[in-house]
Parts: structure tokens; C-alpha cells; sequence
């Protein structure tokens, strides 16, 4: 078993207070706004995840970042945390990287890293975006598994539980070395001790700064950014068979009433009900789902 | 300006479409019509032959039908395989997804091997200036803000955030023309593999994610029949859900009530007992699940959403049903 590596991001605080720039294609802090940026929940949980293997497998474990240098408290949690070490490919504050070109950057530096694992965070918040994982992967040319929740190594293969649709779990398994990105809620992030993060010395950060010309260029360009929803979301118009008070129900709820026409109403005897549940229950397979 | 072919990747599950899938379409038919292009919906494995109804009554030009023998079940790296080689094959301008878990898992690596621009969870998809590329839209920054990106470079990739749009009724048909595409795969190139497949735990799992969820009402509190309803879904292998006032009553958490300040959920079926149907719950249930009422008041509103009404004690017809689930699971 060979080195974890579990990629880190920083995305906006939920509960900074942001405004539009001048000029109406980046967004910034409020005047009065102290802390913008924070490590991404499911780069935590990832984190969790690789700390419990570097236990069990006595292995080393890195934690690389590509950010600007606000990211420096972040990297210290980290090592506070239990990391071995940890990588901080710096861009100037001005370069804030999209998941294509942050994938494009960590990659390169990872093709001169010996890893059986990488773990990131299935999703970047802020921006709403489960890329940057495949993105890793297929610059890597390594196989991947989303959502894990529960990633365990035997020899040198990987099973990892898997969250899917409807809330069922799929057990994937794949050989080393991969990548796996960890679900939001798989582990909750532990807090360190004020004494540990002071006693983080800068030897274990290795900051490699990244010169603008090597950043990538994105491919898709931030042509605005606006406050307004852009599309008011189509709304079915009320029904013929309804009365007055239930369109102007249906109205206020968006739309989201539907009388059903081909309704049918049963009363009576117990055991008469009982059985025409069982029927429809049976008729739309949700017993012979069981 | 003729740009190349629309792409639509269509999901269904056994019984039938994806919504997230046929908005996708109908934008994909918008966006059709502003380049003069041809819609093409995309499907991997074989679609249901009742399930190719639906599609009938979309916008939809031609259809192809994605098939291997390793590709009836999902893995990233047959999907990416096999689509790779038919973007290759046919470069459409755009190809559009609903942002699904299937397809927030594949079209990201998909769009890295054929280094095309990729946007996810997009609410709107537009012609760009000039008639150049595509501008799309995203909510970003936790929802507070709306980002528009442009690209130039074709084939550009769009994921829907489901549900953003909205299902229109078509106001267009025309006859499909359906093409099958065969890509080549070995069993060497998928590299992972499922080894189980388990049903969430009910009692933990989110209720968004359910198809059957049991919704409990005031008239489960009032007939204190709480713990039948609770054998009843462990039967049905089914979480249960609330309304606000057993959220007072203490009965349900938090986070299992529906409606207005709860969650919207969109299970296959839904069934209420002793909910009365009060228009801030009926708003937290998908238009298109299958609503079926057990309520004693046979004016209780919620009948007129449901596509089966019993009107009854649940002290009485609770027990029954159980029995006969029992029965049922004996034999």
C-alpha cells in the first residue's frame, strides 16, 4: 500500500455575504466580510475517510491543493488533522480556477507522485459541480467510483460502497490505483485542537508556486454573472375538471395539483378495502418489488 | 446558421421516463429550432416498447439506440467508451443531459476525454452571440447568483439541473427514425465492477430518494395507530413521512416532513393515511406519483389527488392490510 492522496478545494463560505463586482463577471465579499473562503464539506469527509485508511494500512497520507495563498489555513488544518504532508500548488489570487483547469494542474503534479488512492469531494458546492473527480480520473487514466460513503482496501483492489438512486447502495470494486469521490454526509469532519495546529511547521506544507502562463486555459468563459433567475419554470395551467377555489389553489402552488379523473373512491366493508389496496399495491409492483 | 445535431441522453427507470430526461428534450427541441438543427435522442440499452410511446409525442427527429452486451448495466468506463465513439462518429453542435447521478458520474469524464467544454446543472441553454457557440446558464454561489457562460467550441456538454425547467405539454410531433449504434468494447476496458446492489434502509435513507413513501397524517395521531403504521413499512420496505403537525406532536423528524416546510418528494407511489390533504402538503408531492388515500372523511381533499381513495378508520383497515401483506409474504 502506497501513498493517499486526497485533493482539497476551497469554495465560498454558505454564509459569507457576497456582491457582484464592477464589472459584473466575478463575484467579492461585502466590506464588512471577513471569512470567504472554506475547505469544500465533501473534501472533509473525504479527508475522514483517507485518515481512517492511513490507520488501518499504516501508509502515508498527502493533501494537495491548488488555491491561492488563503488556502495555507486550510492545508495546516489538514496536517493538523493527521495528514503526513501537504502540497499547495499557489495561484495568485486574481486566477480563481474552474474544476476543468484545477483537474488539469493537480494532475500534472500527481503524474510525479507514486499513490494507490486519490479521494476528493463528489461536488463543489458553491458552484454546484461533481466534475472535478472525473475530470482527475480520465487525466489520469484511472478508474473511478462516485459517491462512496465506505471505501476499504484489500491488497490491491478497492471496494467502495456507492450511494445510487432511491437511496440503495451499490458495493464497486476496482484495482488500484483509483479514484474515489466521497459522498457529502459520509463522515462528519473532527475538530482539532488549537495546540495541534500550532504545532503544524511550514516544513510539512511544500508550496510550489504556479506560474500564469502554466495554468490552463478554461474552456468555457464567464460571460456574466446576474442576480435575476433568467427563466420563469413552465407551469402547467390549472385543469378544466377543477372548480374555481382549486385552480386558484393550483395557481398559488405552481401548479402542482392534478385532480385525478380517473379517480376511484371506496367505502364499506374492512376487509373489501383491505383487499382493493392489496390490489393496486400488487397492480403498480410495489409488492412484487419486495 | 446550421449547426451540427442536437444530442439529447435520454435515462429511464423500469416502469418509465425520467422528468429530468424529457425536460432535457423539450429543450433540446427549443435549442433545435433556434439553430435549424436536427434533435436526436440518444438511449443505452433497449427502451421498454410502452415506454417508446411517451417519446412518440416529443419534438424528436431520430432516436439511437446505444447497444452492447456490457452495456446493460451502468459502468463509467463502458458509457464513456461507447459515447466517445459515437460523438466521434456523428460530432453533434450539443449534447444535453439531465445532471442525474448516472450522468454526473460518466458525462464529466466523457467530456475530458474528448476535451469538450462542459456545463453542469444549467437552467437555461441559448444560441451565443453572433451565432457562435452556445451561452449557457447556472445558478452558482449556493443559488444567490446566476452565472452565464459562453463557449465557442462544439460539441459543448449541458447538464439540466432536474426539475428547473418544467415538463410542457409537445405542441409538435413527427415520426422518429430510429438507428442503432453498436460501439466497440472489450471486457478488458471496464475496470470496475458491482459486486451487490442493496436497497437503502428505509428508516434512514432521504426521502427525495424513495419511490414508496408512506405519508402519516393527523388522523394517524388522533387514532393513535402510529406503531401499525410503522409494521406496515417495514412490510412495504418504505420510509415514513410526515405532516406538520405530527412534526409538533413529535412523532416524525424534521426531516421527513413534506409539503411547504418540509421537503418535495417524488416517489412512484404515495400513500397517505389520514392526511387530509391540505394544499401546504399536497405542494411537496411530485404531480406525477400516485397518490393512494386512506382518510374517514370522504371530503377530505386529498381524494381528488389520488388515483385510489379509501375512505375508512385506519384502526380497522391498517390491521387488515398487514395481515394480508403477511399472508402474501408467507406464500
Amino acid at each position: 500500500m502506497r501513498n493517499i492522496i486526497v485533493c482539497i478545494h476551497q469554495v465560498f463560505d454558505p454564509l459569507a455575504s457576497l456582491q457582484l463586482s464592477a464589472n459584473e463577471k466575478a463575484v467579492c465579499p461585502q466590506a464588512d466580510e471577513e471569512h470567504l473562503l472554506t475547505i469544500e464539506p465533501s473534501d472533509l469527509a473525504a479527508l475522514e475517510i483517507a485518515l481512517q485508511l492511513q490507520k488501518t494500512h499504516q501508509t502515508t497520507l498527502t493533501v494537495i491543493c491548488a488555491a491561492s495563498a488563503a488556502a495555507k489555513d486550510d492545508l495546516r488544518y489538514c496536517v493538523a488533522r493527521g495528514a503526513t504532508n501537504a502540497i499547495h500548488l499557489l495561484v495568485s489570487e486574481e486566477d480563481r480556477l474552474d474544476t476543468w483547469n484545477t483537474s488539469l494542474l493537480i494532475a500534472e503534479q500527481l503524474k510525479q507522485i507514486s499513490f494507490s488512492l486519490i479521494l476528493c469531494g463528489e461536488i463543489w458546492q458553491d458552484i454546484m459541480d461533481r466534475s472535478f473527480g472525473p475530470f482527475l480520473a480520465e487525466h489520469l487514466g484511472l478508474p473511478q467510483i462516485t459517491r462512496a460513503e465506505h471505501v476499504e482496501i484489500h491488497n490491491d483492489t478497492i471496494q467502495a460502497r456507492s450511494v445510487c438512486d432511491h437511496g440503495d447502495r451499490e458495493l464497486i470494486t476496482c484495482p488500484c490505483p483509483a479514484l474515489i469521490t466521497i459522498a457529502r454526509f459520509a463522515q462528519q469532519p473532527q475538530y482539532v485542537a488549537m495546540k495541534k495546529r500550532l504545532h503544524v511547521t511550514d516544513a510539512s506544507i511544500k508550496t510550489i508556486p504556479v506560474d500564469e502562463k502554466a495554468i490552463p486555459s478554461a474552456l468555457t468563459q464567464i460571460s456574466m454573472i446576474g442576480y435575476p433567475r433568467p427563466r420563469v419554470k413552465y407551469q402547467p395551467p390549472p385543469e378544466k375538471n377543477l372548480s374555481a377555489s382549486e385552480r386558484l389553489k393550483s395557481l398559488i402552488q405552481g401548479g402542482q395539483t392534478k385532480k385525478q379523473s380517473d379517480l376511484t373512491i371506496h367505502e364499506g366493508d374492512t376487509a373489501v378495502l383491505a383487499q382493493k389496496v392489496i390490489a393496486f399495491l400488487e397492480e403498480t409492483g410495489i409488492i412484487s418489488k419486495q | 446558421m446550421t449547426l451540427g445535431d442536437i444530442f439529447v441522453f435520454a435515462e429511464y427507470t423500469t416502469n418509465r421516463w425520467l422528468d429530468g430526461s424529457l425536460e432535457a428534450i423539450q429543450e433540446g427541441a427549443r435549442v433545435a429550432r433556434q439553430t435549424a438543427s436536427n434533435l436526436v435522442v440518444i438511449t443505452i440499452g433497449t427502451p421498454c416498447a410502452d415506454l417508446d410511446a411517451v417519446l412518440e409525442k416529443q419534438p424528436i427527429q431520430s432516436l439511437i439506440s446505444v447497444e452492447h452486451p456490457l452495456l446493460t448495466t451502468f459502468s463509467t468506463d463502458g458509457y464513456v467508451i461507447a459515447l466517445s465513439q459515437l460523438i466521434e462518429q456523428y460530432m453533434p453542435s450539443l449534447f444535453i443531459a439531465s445532471a442525474t447521478l448516472t450522468s454526473q458520474d460518466f458525462i464529466p469524464r466523457l467530456c475530458a476525454r474528448l476535451k469538450a467544454p462542459l456545463v453542469s446543472n444549467c437552467v437555461r441553454i441559448s444560441l451565443g452571440d453572433n451565432q457562435r457557440g452556445f451561452v449557457f446558464v447556472k445558478p452558482t454561489h449556493y443559488g444567490q447568483f446566476y452565472t452565464t457562460f459562453a463557449c465557442e467550441q462544439t460539441p459543448a456538454f449541458a447538464m439540466l439541473l432536474p426539475g428547473a425547467i418544467g415538463i410542457q405539454p409537445p405542441s409538435e410531433y413527427s415520426p422518429i427514425q430510429v438507428k442503432t449504434f453498436t460501439p466497440h468494447i472489450s471486457p478488458d476496458d471496464i475496470r470496475t465492477s458491482m459486486l451487490e446492489r442493496t436497497k437503502g434502509d428505509p428508516r434512514s435513507i432521504d426521502i427525495r430518494e424513495a419511490s414508496v413513501i408512506i405519508g402519516a397524517g393527523r388522523g394517524v395521531a388522533e387514532s393513535d395507530c402510529w406503531q401499525t403504521v410503522e409494521s406496515l413499512a417495514d412490510l412495504l420496505q418504505a420510509p415514513i413521512a410526515g405532516t406538520r403537525p405530527l412534526l409538533d406532536q413529535g412523532l416524525v423528524r424534521r426531516e421527513r416532513v413534506i409539503g411547504q416546510t418540509g421537503k418535495n418528494v417524488k416517489p412512484d407511489v404515495y400513500i397517505a393515511l389520514g392526511i387530509s390533504g391540505a394544499y401546504y402538503h399536497i405542494q411537496g408531492i411530485n404531480p406525477a406519483s400516485t397518490i393512494v388515500a386512506v382518510n374517514i372523511d370522504r371530503k377530505a381533499p386529498i381524494f381528488t389527488h389520488s388515483k385510489l381513495g379509501i375512505v375508512g378508520d385506519l384502526r380497522q383497515i391498517l390491521p387488515e392490510i398487514i395481515d394480508r401483506l403477511q399472508k402474501l409474504k408467507r406464500d
